[in-house]
C-alpha cells in the first residue's frame, strides 16, 4: 500500500512540476508582470489624455490641433511615457477626431478596449477617438 | 464486558492456544464480525514463537499537534489538486485554442494558481511526513478519516467527470479539448486516491 501511496505522491508533485514549468515558459515571470503593468499605466495616460483633449474641444468648439492648457480641463495629464520619458503622440484626423499613441512594451498583453475615450489598437499602440456632435 | 473487549479476549484465548490468524479469522467471520473488525482484533497482537500473544501499541494518540498538522494536510491537498486543475486547464486553453486564439488576459490567469502550488505543494509534502506514524505504530483514527475524506472527495470528482463526459458526449459536443481536460481531472483525482492509500489501510 505504501509503494502505491508513493506513486500517487510522486505522481503529483511530478505534474505540479510539470505545470509550473511550462506555466513560466508560457506566462514570463515577474518580468513579464512589470511589462504589463508599465503597458497598463500607459494605457491609463492615453485614456486620461483623451479626456482631456475631449474637454478641450467642448472648450473649443474643435478638437485642438495641440494639447495645451485650459482653466476648464485643468490638471493637464501627464504628456510622455513615465518610464522612458518618450512624449505621447497626439495628431488631430479627419471626421472631428483624434489619435494618441504610444510605445508598448507587449503591445499583445494590452487589451483591445472601446469606451467613451475611444478605441485602443493593440497592433499600433493607438487610441482613437472621435468627438461626439453636440 | 464490551463487545470489542469480547473479540479481543477471544483473539488473544486463540492466538495463545496456538490457532493461526487464518483460522481465527475464518471462525470471526462465521459469526458475522466485519473484516475491518477482525483485521483490528488480530492486528492488536505480535506472535513470537514461545511467548504469549504479545500486544502491540494502541494507535497514535491523537494530539493537539497532529490534528493541525492533519487538518494542514487535507486543505494543502486539497489547494494543490484544485489549482493544479486550473493551471493545466489554463495551459490547455493558450496552447490548444478553440477556433479563435485566447483572450490576452488567459495569461494572466496562469500566476494565482503558480503561486498557490509554490505555497501548498511544500506545505502538503511536509504535513505527509510530519503525520507519519513512528515505526510499528498505527495512525489515530483521525488520520484513517481524513484519509477517507479526501478519497470521498475524489470520488466525487471521478463521478462528476464521467457524468461530464457522458454529458457532452450525447450533446454532440464532446471535442478533444474537453476530454483532455476530462482526463486531467481523472488523472489528479486517481493520483490523490493513490497518494491518501496508507491512510485508509492503516
Amino acid at each position: 500500500m505504501t509503494d502505491r501511496a508513493s506513486i500517487g505522491r510522486a505522481g503529483l508533485v511530478l505534474l505540479t512540476l510539470a505545470a509550473l514549468a511550462l506555466a513560466l515558459w508560457t506566462g514570463g515571470g515577474p518580468a513579464a508582470g512589470q511589462r504589463e503593468a508599465r503597458d497598463a499605466t500607459r494605457l491609463d495616460d492615453l485614456q486620461a489624455l483623451a479626456g482631456f483633449a475631449l474637454c478641450l474641444a467642448d472648450e473649443d468648439g474643435a478638437v485642438p490641433d495641440t494639447l495645451h492648457d485650459h482653466p476648464a480641463c485643468a490638471p493637464m495629464p501627464r504628456l510622455a511615457d513615465p518610464y522612458d520619458g518618450t512624449p505621447y503622440g497626439y495628431a488631430r484626423i479627419p471626421d472631428d477626431s483624434f489619435r494618441l499613441c504610444a510605445t508598448f512594451e507587449a503591445p499583445d498583453m494590452v487589451p483591445v478596449r472601446s469606451g467613451p475615450t475611444g478605441r485602443f489598437d493593440p497592433a499600433s499602440g493607438c487610441l482613437t477617438t472621435r468627438r461626439d456632435p453636440r | 464486558m464490551s463487545r470489542t473487549a469480547t473479540l479481543q479476549d477471544f483473539t488473544r484465548n486463540a492466538l495463545a492456544a496456538g490457532r493461526t490468524p487464518q483460522e481465527i479469522a475464518a471462525a470471526l467471520a462465521a459469526a458475522g464480525w466485519s473484516a475491518a473488525e477482525i483485521r483490528d482484533a488480530l492486528d492488536a497482537w505480535a506472535i513470537h514463537p514461545g511467548l504469549p500473544p504479545v500486544p502491540r501499541r494502541a494507535r497514535t494518540a491523537l494530539s493537539a499537534g497532529l490534528a493541525l498538522v492533519e487538518g494542514l494536510h487535507l486543505v494543502a491537498l486539497g489547494m494543490v489538486a484544485g489549482h493544479l486543475i486550473a493551471l493545466i486547464f489554463t495551459l490547455i486553453a493558450i496552447w490548444l485554442p478553440q477556433g479563435v486564439p485566447a483572450p490576452y488576459w488567459v495569461v494572466t490567469q496562469l500566476r494565482w494558481p503558480m503561486a498557490a502550488l509554490v505555497v501548498f505543494l511544500p506545505l502538503w509534502l511536509w504535513s505527509a511526513r510530519k503525520a507519519r506514524p513512528a515505526p510499528g505504530q498505527r495512525r489515530p483514527a483521525l488520520s484513517v478519516w481524513a484519509g477517507h475524506l479526501a478519497v470521498f472527495v475524489a470520488t466525487l470528482s471521478l463521478l462528476g467527470d464521467a457524468l461530464a463526459v457522458i454529458y457532452r458526449f450525447l450533446s454532440g459536443d464532446a471535442t478533444a479539448v474537453f476530454l483532455l481536460k476530462a482526463l486531467v481531472v481523472a488523472v489528479i483525482a486517481g493520483l490523490v486516491i493513490l497518494a491518501m492509500e496508507e491512510r485508509r489501510r492503516d
